[in-house]
């Protein structure tokens, strides 16, 4: 004890020198630039201090913009998130010259890629996932604490309960990537916060998506907006989260719920969804803007539209698609440059990149039942959802005859799902969860992504996945 | 002052003149004194002085700088003497800057080199960086880019930090300046060289200090070593000089790249397509043979034969009380790269005037404007070179009906070339204001007043022609960049010399420094036309950008120095600084230094006469560094722009580090200077051993924290290093004199202590145990000759190739490097020849690893290397069986590896005075002309086009990777330079 006080009393006379020296110094400053207040203590002006950040109803607001923001990153919604579960299946071909995208991409949609740990794509889409969760971990710390009259509890919920949902989705799409995760759900303030934080088994990772989405059920309300998180949001997520973890009770519940609800329904042709904005197809899509571009076009469009084309749809899909009996008007997404004759994918259309991320739409939610009620065998209700589906594309419906069992029905819903999301990021995950990666493109079953080799290297608590 | 002696009683006058010995031409200014008289009188423009003294015989002694004393006996004053000067090559007393003050040669204890601006007059550059590669020993200087005005990358004695900075601080006769781009519109890596705003001409000399007692004095910025540059001065009761210069050249690229050709590529594609299983009936090219090749064309259309013209005239001049310099220039460059193009304007005023005896004020002040027209560069796709060639050969520049074939990832080079519109413009102002107070004899305070203030505005425009302009109807961004340095700056000077013997020196000083600088920048789209350019003709505005930041600096610095007679010299130099960028606690350091040396010629039992100077040096100090940082690093930060849907939004921007504190370079130096044979050999010599702790550093953390690093202080890093340097004066004669010069530096770099590696590039791994710049990809071990697939090496021995088998495989650094110089003058005529090396650097060809892709990048062409490829068992090369499966063209590999040494003979020039006789008729004092080549040659083993470029200019991180960036041309110029 004493020798610890010892020690006090050196270190304060140390500062206290130290205060003395400073003292002087800071008075020969004053005098020596009267005219220039605070020199050695600027303001910034471009940005703000952590404590200016979240502390009325009007920046919690701008938090949660950031957070949706955060959602529509590069590595996230915007392009990474996006693209690299279709790259990975079978239905695009690789015609560019990027490696770190080429690397996901199987010669003829079947066989080994060459896809390692290092992959930029992977570390970046991790590192966006990790930092909407840092931003929404904020949000629901700090948005309670608010001392603001205007701020009323509706006006919270709101908030919280947004922010509850991208948290679970954050982290439902870690696993779909790469299985259990490391989970934090404090905001960081150094990096010793996060030091020995070990991977949760996929189970705890799915706890902790669903108690998110438990609370954010509570918190929200059903609005008109699709591009705005609702009820109607929640209800999509819960639906395919039930359906991944085979709850089939509850994906039909769910899913339900939303085919029910009058603000939903399939438009046709198909190709309206995506050319008119926020369609009632939608349930949730990212809005992006002139200044908040999605990429991901870009790297559809052929060059004379301003792109890189790096990725093009495969002879095998476009087969499928051009069969008036199997694709119907979704071969509507097949565009051709007029002077190159390039094919490209026509969900991207509009060249300022301000097209829309479509994360949840009405068609899924038929199909996640129709899924749901072929497990649970009750195969006719569950054909009707297929034919809903194949009506809106103009194809003709199945008969009963091709689906009579549970075997030819999942069959057809997994036929039916890599075309109306032909270029949407479900296939990969789809054949995954159905136990189907070796038979359709000869990959490992139960593949998970590698974990990126730099987030090891910075973080001895991470453990490798397999694939490593 | 100067005023002729008023002697009591008769006074007798003497009428003489002064000469030089050698050019028998007058020597204006020198002053004419009685021996022991208090004052004298100053030559005349015609050399002529004269004198009144009391009585005869009288000595009366000559003094001018630049020129040995000379005393005479003047025993009648019937007639005019003649005095004849001899100039004075007594290197040691040479005046040396070196931070604050100037000192003898002989007595500095630093490590300083310095280069004369007559020596870099005849090396082309547009900047004053880069004309000075293998001028210096330990310094090493690469041009990023062959494009007129780019950035070098300069370094003294190694690198010392990460993400600190490595270059050195810029002093303009007393002005910090910036030599950091102000540029934010991506040009493809590369960045203006902000030094390019600097006259050349307008150089006097350039210091260059290394060690820490020479650097101390500057505290906080010294670690990286300083530059001084010091301008023209107008000289004291000088008759005045004008002098003009014009030169014009041209210039060509040397070597460029070589791909496929037409035929070439459809074979190689075929062969891809049937080596990864197509169907032999359903080949691309059924008939190679038939396929066009647009390559050439492409080539010529981009490059051309550059020009340039550079225009002077300075006058110089003074009275007793003022001196004048004054310096205009105009200087372009036209780039071998269409549309590359440099225009600079530039004035200087240098002035100073005596109020009195005791009071002189004075200004240096340059003003400049340097218009650009750009290029886009290599790691740009809309680029020119990568549009051209890198889609494959048959791929033609116009579709039948006439608009642009635009490709793949790639703008068309047309439109790049013809139709971008890619401009900046940078106006600047580099000016001191000083006054200087002499209190009594030896004691002066001097107060200085200095500005750098630049102004960058940008504007790209994109028209409807090329692909980013297609999409959008013509996209424009137009951006306005200012930065602004105050200095205010005090200096009390003291010097004493007590017995004769012993010297003492004193000077205190204190800076207030602040840097303030903003950008705006808009993006804008939807123009009517292509006719509308301005940002007010559009139609939506896509992104809006602004920030403005400040830092500021405060400073009190000292310096005490001893010397005995010029025979042991001790030196210590103290500077505090505090800076805003640093944690509230943490914003003071100090950084001292000493120095000692010993004259070991002027001890009295050393006698061999063929030393006329031998001197030991040792010093060792602390300097600081806080340059690359942001100015609110050390702040947890937030930032609004994170919008959705329109509506504003924040987002976390940086994570806190109130413990952020200085980076601080110790360095020891040893040395030895030496000057032998009648000072015909000089010789140079210094070891040092630098180590730099607390490194400021951007360092990656785990990314779970929703951040992807911190700026931290976490590492070390060591540079170890010996320098030599020698000039030799082979043959002295009257008409004819020939010197060589050569000088060596050896570093060597290493990363003591880094908590986790910090990658950049892809290629270059920044890890504790290795040199800076290290490469660290997968080891090629060769192709399989049965096989045809190329063997990586598994490193981690596990039987797969993963992520964790990649390793160091090469560093951009080099061993060592240099420079040699030869100069002869015989008669009129003077020839100068000059060879820059550097050794045991290593280059990544990029450039080859991208488009060497085997098939895998199917929208781009090969390069003629693809074509050594394996094709059947037993061929034996390095470049794999074409596929796209595996890991023959999938991975990054020390295939593309290869060795940059190189000498470079960096410039050889003829000039040719004009005889006196012929040009005093026409009232010319001086006239020369001559012709200069500029990179005439390279002798390399490297396969590229310059082992020199390096593909991001615009990092400090980033060395020696060559990725289709324009090399540096060669470059003929032809000049005349004349003085009035």
């Amino acid at each position: 004890m004493i020798q610890t006080d010892m020690i006090q009393t050196d270190m304060k006379q140390t500062d206290m020198k130290q205060m003395t020296v400073n003292r002087i110094l800071c008075f020969v400053t004053a005098i020596l630039c009267l005219s220039c207040d605070g020199l050695l203590t600027p303001e910034p002006t471009a940005s703000i201090s952590d404590s200016k950040s979240i502390y009325d109803e009007k920046s919690a607001g701008a938090a949660l913009n950031g957070a949706y923001n955060q959602l529509m990153s590069s590595g996230y919604y915007g392009l990474g998130f996006d693209i690299v579960p279709y790259l990975f299946a079978d239905n695009v071909k690789f015609v560019g010259i990027q490696t770190y995208y080429k690397a996901f991409v199987r010669l003829n949609g079947y066989g080994p890629t060459t896809l390692q740990s290092d992959n930029s794509s992977l570390s970046g889409t991790w590192t966006a996932i990790y930092r909407t969760v840092n931003m929404t971990n904020h949000i629901i710390e700090k948005v309670d604490g608010v001392t603001d009259d205007n701020f009323t509890q509706d006006e919270r919920n709101a908030i919280l309960g947004q922010a509850c949902f991208i948290r679970a989705l954050s982290y439902f799409d870690l696993t779909r990537f790469w299985g259990g995760v490391q989970i934090v759900t404090k905001p960081t303030a150094s990096p010793d916060d996060v030091s020995d934080i070990r991977r949760s088994s996929l189970e705890d990772t799915y706890k902790q998506i669903e108690s998110d989405l438990k609370k954010a059920e509570e918190l929200l309300r059903p609005t008109d907006s699709r591009i705005y998180i609702d009820l109607g949001a929640v209800q999509a997520l819960t639906a395919r989260i039930a359906l991944y973890r085979e709850q089939w009770d509850k994906a039909e519940t769910y899913s339900s719920l939303l085919i029910s609800n009058s603000k939903y329904s399939l438009v046709k042709p198909y190709s309206v969804f995506y050319t008119t904005e926020a369609s009632t197809e939608s349930i949730f899509e990212l809005n992006f803007t002139a200044t908040q571009t999605n990429p991901a076009g870009h790297w559809w469009r052929p060059s004379e539209l301003g792109g890189r084309y790096e990725i093009t749809l495969n002879e095998a899909i476009l087969e499928l698609l051009e069969d008036p009996a199997i694709g119907g008007n979704r071969a509507d997404i097949i565009t051709v440059a007029e002077k190159s004759k390039q094919i490209y994918n026509g969900m991207y259309w509009r060249s300022g990149q301000n097209n829309p991320a479509y994360l949840f739409r009405i068609a899924e939610q038929y199909l996640i039942r129709a899924e749901a009620r072929a497990h649970l065998d009750k195969i006719e209700e569950s054909r009707a959802d297929i034919n809903a589906v194949r009506s809106r594309a103009g194809v003709p419906d199945i008969e009963t005859s091709e689906y009579d069992a549970r075997a030819k029905a999942l069959q057809a819903i997994e036929n039916e799902r890599r075309l109306e999301f032909a270029v949407e990021n479900h296939r990969f995950f789809d054949l995954r969860r159905t136990g189907r990666l070796a038979t359709v493109l000869g990959e490992t079953e139960g593949y998970l992504f590698p974990i990126p080799i730099d987030e090891i290297a910075k973080d001895p608590s991470l453990t490798p996945n397999p694939s490593n | 002052m100067l005023v002729p002696v008023s002697v009591w009683g008769q006074e007798l006058k003497i009428e003489g003149k002064a000469i030089d010995r050698q050019t028998r031409e007058p020597v204006i200014g020198a002053t004419v004194s009685l021996i022991n008289g208090k004052s004298g009188v100053v030559t005349g423009v015609d050399g002529s002085f004269s004198l009144t003294v009391a009585s005869l015989p009288a000595t009366v002694e000559v003094n001018y700088i630049g020129y040995a004393r000379q005393e005479i006996e003047v025993y009648d004053v019937s007639e005019t003497i003649v005095i004849t000067l001899d100039e004075k090559v007594n290197l040691l007393d040479e005046l040396i800057v070196t931070g604050y003050i100037q000192q003898r040669r002989g007595v500095v204890t630093a490590s300083v080199s310095n280069v004369k601006g007559s020596e870099i007059e005849d090396v082309h550059g547009s900047s004053l960086d880069q004309k000075l590669q293998g001028k210096v020993p330990g310094m090493t200087v690469s041009s990023n880019s062959g494009a007129p005005g780019t950035s070098v990358s300069l370094h003294i004695r190694g690198t010392m930090s990460i993400n600190a900075g490595n270059s050195p601080l810029y002093v303009v006769d007393g002005v910090f300046v910036n030599n950091e781009a102000l540029q934010r519109i991506d040009n493809g890596g590369q960045v203006v060289n902000s030094l390019a705003d600097l006259n050349p001409n307008d150089v006097e000399s350039i210091e260059v200090l290394k060690d820490a007692n020479a650097t101390s004095i500057y505290g906080a910025r010294g670690a990286n070593g300083v530059i001084i540059i010091t301008t023209k001065q107008g000289k004291l009761n000088t008759r005045t000089s004008v002098s003009v210069g014009a030169s014009l050249g041209v210039s060509k690229v040397r070597k460029l790249w070589r791909m496929v050709d037409g035929p070439q590529y459809a074979e190689l594609t075929n062969e891809v397509f049937l080596n990864d299983g197509g169907d032999p009936a359903k080949i691309p090219y059924p008939d190679p043979a038939a396929e066009p090749s647009y390559l050439e064309e492409k080539l010529n259309a981009i490059f051309r034969t550059g020009l340039q013209q550079n225009h002077y005239v300075n006058v110089t001049g003074g009275d007793t009380k003022t001196r004048y310099y004054l310096g205009v220039d105009f200087n372009q460059e036209v780039g071998t790269q269409k549309p590359d193009d440099l225009k600079r304007y530039s004035l200087r005023v240098n002035l100073d005037h005596r109020i009195s005896a005791k009071l002189k004020v004075g200004t240096n002040t340059g003003l400049s404007r340097v218009d650009r027209r750009i290029s886009l560069n290599g790691n740009n796709t809309a680029a020119p070179v990568p549009s051209a060639i890198y889609p494959p050969a048959n791929i033609p520049s116009r579709y039948p009906d006439g608009s642009y074939v635009s490709w793949a990832i790639h703008d068309s080079y047309l439109a790049m070339i013809n139709d971008l519109d890619n401009t900046s413009a940078s106006n600047r102002l580099i000016g001191a204001l000083f006054a200087e107070w002499t209190i009594i004899d030896n004691l002066a305070l001097r107060s200085n007043w200095n500005i750098d203030y630049n102004t960058f505005d940008e504007d790209i425009y994109y028209p409807g022609v090329t692909t980013t302009g297609a999409a959008r109807g013509g996209l424009t961004t137009s951006a306005r960049t200012k930065r602004q340095t105050l200095i205010n700056e005090q200096t009390l000077r003291y010097g004493v010399a007590l017995r004769d013997v012993h010297n003492l020196s004193f000077l205190l000083g204190n800076t207030v420094q602040k840097n303030t600088s903003s950008s705006r920048s808009i993006t804008a789209y939807g123009f009517p036309s292509d006719d509308f350019r301005e940002i007010s003709s559009a139609a939506t505005p896509s992104s809006v950008a602004g920030s403005s930041s400040q830092n500021g600096l405060l400073s009190f610095f000292g310096r005490a120095a001893y010397d005995f007679d010029g025979k042991y010299m001790a030196d210590f130099n103290i500077r505090a600084d505090a800076s805003s960028k640093f944690g509230a606690n943490k914003k003071w350091g100090t950084f001292p230094s000493v120095g000692l040396a010993w004259n070991v010629r002027k001890e009295s039992w050393f006698t061999a006469k063929w030393v006329n100077d031998l001197k030991l040096r040792a010093s060792y100090g602390i300097t600081g560094n806080q340059n690359g940082i942001g100015n609110y690093s050390s702040y947890g930060l937030w930032s609004g722009g994170a919008n959705y849907n329109g509506q504003s939004g924040l987002t976390s921007l940086q994570l806190a580090n109130p413990e952020l504190k200085w980076e601080t370079t110790a360095q020891a130096n040893f040395g030895i200077d030496g000057l032998f044979f009648n000072d015909r050999l000089q010789l140079e010599f210094n070891l040092y051993n630098k180590y730099t702790r607390d490194l400021l550093v951007s360092l990656p953390i785990a990314a779970i924290s929703g951040f992807s690093s911190i700026t931290k202080n976490a590492g070390e890093i060591s540079n170890k290093g010996v320098e030599f340097a020698v000039t030799a004066t082979n043959i002295r004669k009257r008409k004819f004199e020939w010197t060589t010069s050569f000088n060596i530096a050896h570093n060597s770099n290493k990363v003591e202590k880094l908590d986790s590696p910090i990658d950049q590039y892809s290629w270059i791994r920044i890890e504790e145990g290795y040199p800076m710049f290290s490469f660290f990809a997968y080891k090629s071990l060769g192709v399989d000759k049965q096989t045809g697939d190329l063997i990586i090496d598994d490193y981690t021995g596990d039987g797969k190739i993963t992520a964790d088998d990649r390793e160091h495989i090469g560093n951009a650094l080099p061993l060592f490097s240099g420079g040699l110089g030869n100069t002869v003058k015989a008669g009129n005529f003077d020839v100068d020849i000059f060879f820059s090396y550097s050794y045991g650097n290593d280059v990544l060809y990029m450039f080859q690893y991208m488009l060497q892709h085997g098939g895998t990048r199917p929208t781009w062409g090969y390069t003629a290397e693809q074509l050594k490829r394996w094709q059947k068992p037993g061929d034996e090369t390095d470049v794999p069986r074409l596929t796209v499966k595996g890991n023959n063209y999938s991975l990054r590999n020390s295939r593309f590896m290869e060795d940059g040494s190189n000498i470079k003979l960096r410039s050889v020039s003829v000039g040719y005075n004009l005889p006196k006789s012929l040009l005093r008729p026409a009232g010319i004092t001086a006239a020369r002309i001559y012709v200069t080549g500029t990179n005439l040659l390279i002798l390399t083993r490297y396969s590229g086009t310059d082992p020199e470029i390096n593909v991001a200019g615009n990092s400090e991180q980033v060395l020696g990777i060559d990725f289709a960036t324009s090399p540096s041309p060669r470059t003929a110029v032809f000049g005349l330079n004349l003085t009035f």
